[in-house]
């Protein structure tokens, strides 16, 4: 029981992290549209959808689809015939005339049945006008904000996104990570500031040995991200502003490993370490916080965007990414436990000698 | 074809590309070991996580491979990396004590 006692959060960080590995990658996405077919049509003919979904049921429930334009005119579809589970075809009837002064239109396919609940594919189709009236167009267009018909799914499903469909999972691996390293890093910085309120050198052991394991950490954030953007954005390293700032700030937690290590006295090499790490902080905090919101960035939360929320991080993610967070964490703190004994006990050694 | 098909047939593919980077890489060692070369298990474990890539990468040129799969091998990628990365500085930590223990033993 003692051992349980003592040793009870790294047996929480075990289960946190299994947690997140079996239902992280358990748990289905929603049913969502992978692709249609065709994605041109003309206005005034029929256009027959062909419909390829995402973990959908069309062949056991009556579909319907909607086309529709800018959010609030739609029209609905003459029938809807499955042919397998996730392939079905849509027939609509466009009418002559568009709401809308565009020659060419984009629009929104929303598909739901009553299991799948509805899903959507943005930019569908085009659709082609050879006469524009908007006024004209008014007419058989149905003017709705929301479709009543239309529900989300409740069910305990991640939700289903275009471009990124299942590695929405590495949420819980890779941002969480990033969080995780943030969280050691900020343990470390009260280590440092403790050391230049009254100087110790275990205070410097333990500051050093999380701010090691936070480094590691970015290292493996950097390529499970790197990994991630070839899938997603088609290459291992893009020019987005946060990737580059990122791997600036790395850049300057591995000069602390070096300054580290080209000190060879010791209380110089603690006093100095700890200033340049208080900086090092503050610097990525600079970086990867302030800069990415002040430009275009492909991560969700930045280029102006106030949050990393919506449908980014959604209720069922927030489940499994905030146990995956303290996971990492204590996982970590165990890391740098070790490292902080392995030295304690390496300092003694040398000091019988 | 359904979609169960082409998961089979998916995971096949993998499991024939994942036995043929293995095959590589024996070759590759056989190759190697003739010359007066000492293979450490650093050496050997980077080998087999190249090789590792190599067969995850080579399925991310087929992109109807990937769609039908919604990306699933991304996310394996991903916590192979983290696993491994863990394990690797794990390792180094252990050679940190082997020294130590062996200090303590001589002195």
């Amino acid at each position: 029981m003692d051992r349980i006692k003592k040793h009870w959060w790294k047996i929480l960080s075990i289960v946190l992290m299994l947690y997140t590995l079996i239902v992280g990658m358990g748990t289905p996405l929603k049913p969502g549209i992978l692709e249609v077919y065709p994605y041109n049509a003309q206005a005034g003919t029929q256009l027959r959808l062909k419909v390829k979904g995402y973990n959908s049921n069309y062949d056991q429930n009556e579909t319907t689809a909607w086309l529709k334009i800018d959010s609030s005119y739609y029209i609905q579809s003459r029938f809807c015939a499955s042919i397998t589970y996730d392939v079905m075809t849509a027939v609509f009837d466009i009418p002559e005339y568009l709401p809308s002064k565009d020659s060419i239109v984009q629009v929104n396919l929303i598909v739901s049945n009553d299991e799948d609940k509805g899903s959507i594919l943005p930019s569908a189709v085009f659709i082609k006008q050879n006469a524009i009236d908007s006024l004209k167009g008014l007419a058989p267009w149905s003017r709705s904000n929301t479709l009543e018909e239309v529900y989300t799914m409740e069910e305990f499903r991640f939700p289903y996104r275009n471009v990124i469909y299942e590695t929405v999972r590495n949420t819980f691996y890779h941002v969480a990570l990033w969080f995780a390293m943030f969280i050691l890093l900020i343990i470390s910085l009260v280590y440092n500031v403790g050391y230049l309120r009254s100087p110790s050198l275990e205070l410097d052991t333990k500051a050093y040995a999380f701010t090691a394991v936070a480094i590691l950490y970015g290292i493996l954030g950097l390529i499970t991200g790197s990994i991630w953007a070839k899938f997603a954005w088609g290459a291992f390293w893009t020019t987005d502003v946060k990737l580059n700032m990122t791997a600036v700030a790395m850049l300057i937690y591995f000069a602390y490993l070096v300054l580290r290590s080209s000190i060879p006295d010791l209380d110089r090499r603690a006093k100095l370490s700890a200033v340049y790490s208080i900086f090092a902080f503050f610097a990525l905090i600079a970086l990867v916080f302030i800069i990415p919101r002040m430009t275009d960035s492909l991560h969700p939360g930045n280029g102006g965007n106030p949050a990393f929320g919506g449908e980014d991080l959604d209720n069922t993610l927030r489940m499994v990414f905030y146990p995956s967070i303290i996971g990492f964490t204590l996982l970590g703190i165990w890391i740098a436990s070790l490292k902080i004994r392995i030295s304690n006990v390496a300092d003694k050694l040398q000091s019988q000698e | 074809m359904d979609f169960k098909s082409i998961l089979k047939k998916a995971s096949f593919d993998f499991f024939f590309k994942a036995m043929q980077s293995v095959q590589s890489v024996i070759f590759f060692m056989n190759s190697y070991l003739a010359f007066p070369f000492r293979m450490n298990k650093m050496f050997l474990i980077l080998l087999l996580l190249f090789s590792f890539e190599s067969t995850v990468f080579a399925q991310a040129n087929d992109a109807d491979f990937l769609r039908s799969t919604g990306m699933i091998y991304c996310v394996i990628a991903v916590i192979a990396v983290v696993i491994i990365g863990l394990a690797l500085y794990l390792m180094r930590l252990e050679k940190k004590i082997n020294k130590l223990e062996k200090k303590y033993n001589n002195g």
